[in-house]
């Protein structure tokens, strides 16, 4: 694949989230005339684009779009839910073609439907125009116009993938044209572009129509579009012509076809045509000043600018470490200024990788808006805190389970229209969809006002499936978060949406993965809050070093309540599981050593580090607590993936590694041994 | 690129050999990627016994393996020559570098492809998916081994489970 086709794709993929946010802004405001524009700029480039990169089905199936758009711009076509349903069926379909620049048999068929679908809008709406042309003389450009256009292409046009050709047949499809072609001179390197094109046309469109044709391109193009009076024309037409550049042929077509009359229309229109250009302009000018704030670059440079600052780090630790054993105050000096170095550094680049969950956003609300009416249901989705920063890898893997718990709650949670009019709810549900900052750790939350989660029905199910025995009622907590164990489905039917019974485990694992924890409340009648807790960044935690014999451990610092000291004499179970007296109740603990297999003495006061996961406190008996750590995480690699109550090491300043523990994965074990 | 395909093709083959319990073994040398000398290793903990751990290499964790007990060979303590070879392994398609722990590294030998034979069916310690091929050199055998196999996840999935009950065995271990 050549690289101005990756471009293409990366660019038309902002330009279709840029299309779908419009559109759905739309479906709540359908008048909304900056929105309009940005969807119709949106299909315009992509449809100018990807013509140029060989796309030529997508450029054509986009024009049929942008014909329809053009119609709602200009005001002769008010958008309605079922257009708009259209229009983000055919971004759906633009989605699938932007695959490979040929399109499957299937795919053209189903353009062509779509195609159908959009034309009986066009049509229907403004019956006696079959050309554009006539249609937009009414409120444009009030009768033909005369311009010039001076282009000169970049000179990396070429290189970049960009065509003329494309420019000039859509310049043709506007109007009459006097074309010259001409080279600007002979270019040092012969991949570079040195053509410069002079157009002279007469055309309907008006003066908007003829910029739309270079919007993908002015940026570092030289584009010079100014009206022309017919007289003014004529004169350039004899010009040209004399100077051999047009032909006598096309020079007289073009005579002929000058407007003759209207001496003060022109004026008018110019003025009417160059408002909205002007207000188009200063939108593109804020849309360049954005991007000129931000850049796109690769993951991958990220992950190494991630790592090195990590080993930066480690370095640092073992500067403080040298520096301290050393007694020399000159050294402590420079790793002290070091140390407030690196650690901006470190923060300035965690920074970099995150983002605001804002972004995805987006597709939500479609899948929302799709599924309830697929469903039949009336469901809107409010959203908050859209600004919350996350990490990118840690943003990437969570769209995934998002999705889900929307399909869920949609599916599962709100009721039918009429059943809620009945239960005395508005008719319309909400699915809320927030996100917060909380104790240095996100909350992300998905709430509904739907009928709640039915733990008769659940229990029954849980007894069928054998997740829960005959004889046992766990309480209503218990029976809500059965839904995450593997296998389990409440769906009577199996619905397309959910209800496959692989859902909400794999929900669970993925935030597991990720160092979160999922919670469920329900109250019957009331709906369903899921609350996902996860850490800032999966690159580096808080953590508390701790030691057993020679061998270091890191505790994350999130999880740990406490730390009290308990006596070697308090007998244990032979796998190091046992309880500790704290406070007024008894604790499950393990002792590190013998769960661990650590070799070496046991003494005889030991630490105990009381944890908590969720409401579960837990307690980790080991020798010696040595205190805060800043952690940068190492991920153990494939072959260690499998490791048990360890989510990675940590490089200690002395170079030697500490294992991190998974606390929630510790309890588990534990749990599941006790049984 | 497998290593008898390279040998085909090329005329000669460097590897570097190595010794696992008095028996020469070789890897082709465009795998390896340092030779270090023995250091602590850092247990993973409840982890199979042949996956000894991990050590800090310029930063970096790299997990380190005991082929000699995989292959169920004898075991001993580490002495001076004890090394750990750094090899470029692709397991499930993504280049991970591991140490690979062994007695003694000898030196890198030029085989001719020729030279090189598949591996017999039958009276060999280690199994013969393993083995890329053996070839003579001087009075040893050299056994070319197939790591990306020996790396592979299925294979390390039946060695894990097949060692499911290690961690109360080192236990009873610890506590006597």
């Amino acid at each position: 694949m050549s690289d101005s086709e990756t471009v293409f794709r990366e660019e038309a993929a902002e330009h279709l989230e840029n299309l779908e946010q419009a559109l759905l802004c739309l479906d709540a405001a359908p008048n909304d005339a900056e929105q309009i524009n940005i969807a119709f700029r949106a299909m315009h480039t992509i449809k100018g684009s990807s013509g140029m990169v060989g796309f030529d089905h997508l450029s054509e199936f986009t024009h049929h779009l942008e014909t329809l758009f053009e119609r709602v711009r200009s005001g002769r076509l008010g958008l309605t839910a079922e257009i708009i349903n259209l229009v983000l069926e055919c971004k759906d379909q633009i989605d699938g073609l932007l695959r490979s620049p040929v399109p499957e048999s299937g795919q053209i068929e189903s353009s062509l439907a779509l195609v159908g679908r959009l034309q009986q809008f066009t049509e229907v709406a403004s019956p006696v125009s079959e050309q554009r042309a006539n249609s937009d003389s009414d409120d444009q450009s009030a009768g033909s116009g005369c311009y010039s256009i001076f282009v000169r292409p970049a000179a990396s046009a070429f290189t970049d993938g960009m065509d003329l050709l494309p420019l000039i047949r859509e310049l043709q499809g506007l109007g009459a044209c006097g074309l010259s072609l001409r080279l600007a001179g002979v270019p040092e390197d012969p991949e570079l572009c040195a053509l410069e094109l002079q157009v002279l046309i007469i055309t309907d469109a008006g003066e908007n129509a003829l910029r739309d044709v270079f919007l993908f391109v002015c940026e570092d193009w030289q584009i010079d579009l100014h009206p022309l009076s017919p007289d003014a024309f004529r004169h350039n037409l004899d010009r040209l012509s004399a100077a051999g550049w047009l032909t006598d042929d096309n020079a007289w077509a073009l005579h002929a076809l000058v407007p003759t009359a209207a001496p003060d229309r022109p004026q008018a229109s110019d003025q009417q045509a160059l408002r909205p250009t002007s207000a188009e302009q200063t939108s593109n000018a804020s849309r360049v000043a954005e991007s000129e704030l931000s850049i796109k670059v690769p993951q991958r440079k990220l992950d190494a600018l991630m790592d090195q600052v990590g080993e930066l780090v480690i370095l640092q630790a073992r500067l403080d470490q040298l520096a301290i054993s050393r007694e020399d105050e000159s050294i402590g000096e420079l790793a002290e200024e070091l140390d407030r170095l690196s650690n901006n550094l470190r923060e300035t680049t965690f920074d970099i990788r995150m983002l605001p969950i804002g972004s995805t956003f987006g597709r939500f609300r479609r899948l929302v808006r799709d599924l309830s009416r697929e469903l039949g249901k009336n469901v809107a989705l409010e959203t908050a805190g859209a600004g919350t920063e996350l990490d990118k890898v840690v943003l990437d893997k969570l769209a995934d389970p998002l999705v889900h718990l929307l399909r869920n709650s949609l599916d599962h949670g709100i009721e039918m229209p009429e059943t809620r009019l009945a239960a005395g709810k508005p008719e319309k549900g909400t699915i809320r969809l927030e996100a917060a900052h909380e104790q240095g750790r996100i909350i992300i939350r998905i709430s509904d006002d739907g009928a709640g989660l039915d733990a008769a029905r659940i229990l029954e199910k849980a007894r069928k499936n054998g997740l829960v025995p005959e004889d046992v009622t766990p309480d209503t907590d218990a029976i809500y978060n059965l839904i995450f164990e593997p296998g389990f489905s409440t769906a009577a039917r199996v619905s397309d949406v959910s209800g496959r019974g692989v859902g909400m485990d794999v929900v669970r694992t993925s935030i597991e993965s990720l160092q979160g924890r999922v919670q469920l409340q329900s109250e019957p009648g009331e709906g369903t809050v899921i609350t996902i807790s996860l850490p800032m960044t999966l690159a580096i935690i808080d953590g508390l070093m701790v030691a057993v014999s020679g061998e270091r451990f890191v505790i994350p610092l999130g999880v740990v309540d406490e730390c009290i000291e308990t006596r070697a004499s308090e007998s244990s179970r032979e796998d190091g599981s046992r309880l500790i007296k704290h406070r007024d109740g008894l604790v499950p603990s393990l002792r590190l050593r013998e769960w661990f297999a650590v070799a070496g003495q046991q003494p005889d006061i030991e630490q105990t580090v009381i944890v908590h996961v969720d409401k579960e406190r837990f307690g980790i008996t080991v020798d010696e607590v040595i205190g805060h750590s800043q952690t940068v995480i190492k991920s153990l690699g494939r072959l260690y993936r499998d490791a048990e109550g360890v989510m990675g090491a940590t490089i200690l300043g002395n170079g030697g590694i500490a294992m991190i523990l998974d606390v929630a994965e510790l309890i588990d074990d534990i749990n599941s041994t006790a049984v | 690129m497998t290593t008898v395909e390279a040998a085909a093709t090329a005329e000669h083959l460097q590897v570097l050999s190595f010794v696992l319990d008095d028996e020469w073994f070789g890897v082709e040398i465009s795998g390896i990627q340092e030779v270090l000398e023995y250091r602590r290793i850092t247990q993973v903990p409840r982890t199979p016994d042949f996956m000894l751990g991990v050590i800090n290499l310029r930063g970096k964790v790299i997990p380190v393996v005991d082929l000699r007990q995989h292959f169920r060979m004898q075991v001993t303590e580490p002495t001076i020559d004890t090394c750990i070879v750094i090899v470029n392994v692709e397991v499930d398609g993504e280049d991970t570098p591991l140490g690979i722990l062994t007695d003694r590294v000898q030196e890198v030998v030029e085989l001719d492809g020729a030279d090189i034979s598949p591996a017999p069916r039958i009276g060999n310690r280690i199994d013969s998916q393993f083995i890329e091929g053996m070839a003579r050199y001087d009075e040893h055998f050299i056994i070319l081994l197939r790591l990306s196999e020996i790396f592979s996840s299925d294979e390390l999935q039946s060695v894990i489970s097949g060692s499911e009950r290690q961690p109360e065995a080192r236990t009873e271990h610890a506590m006597e």
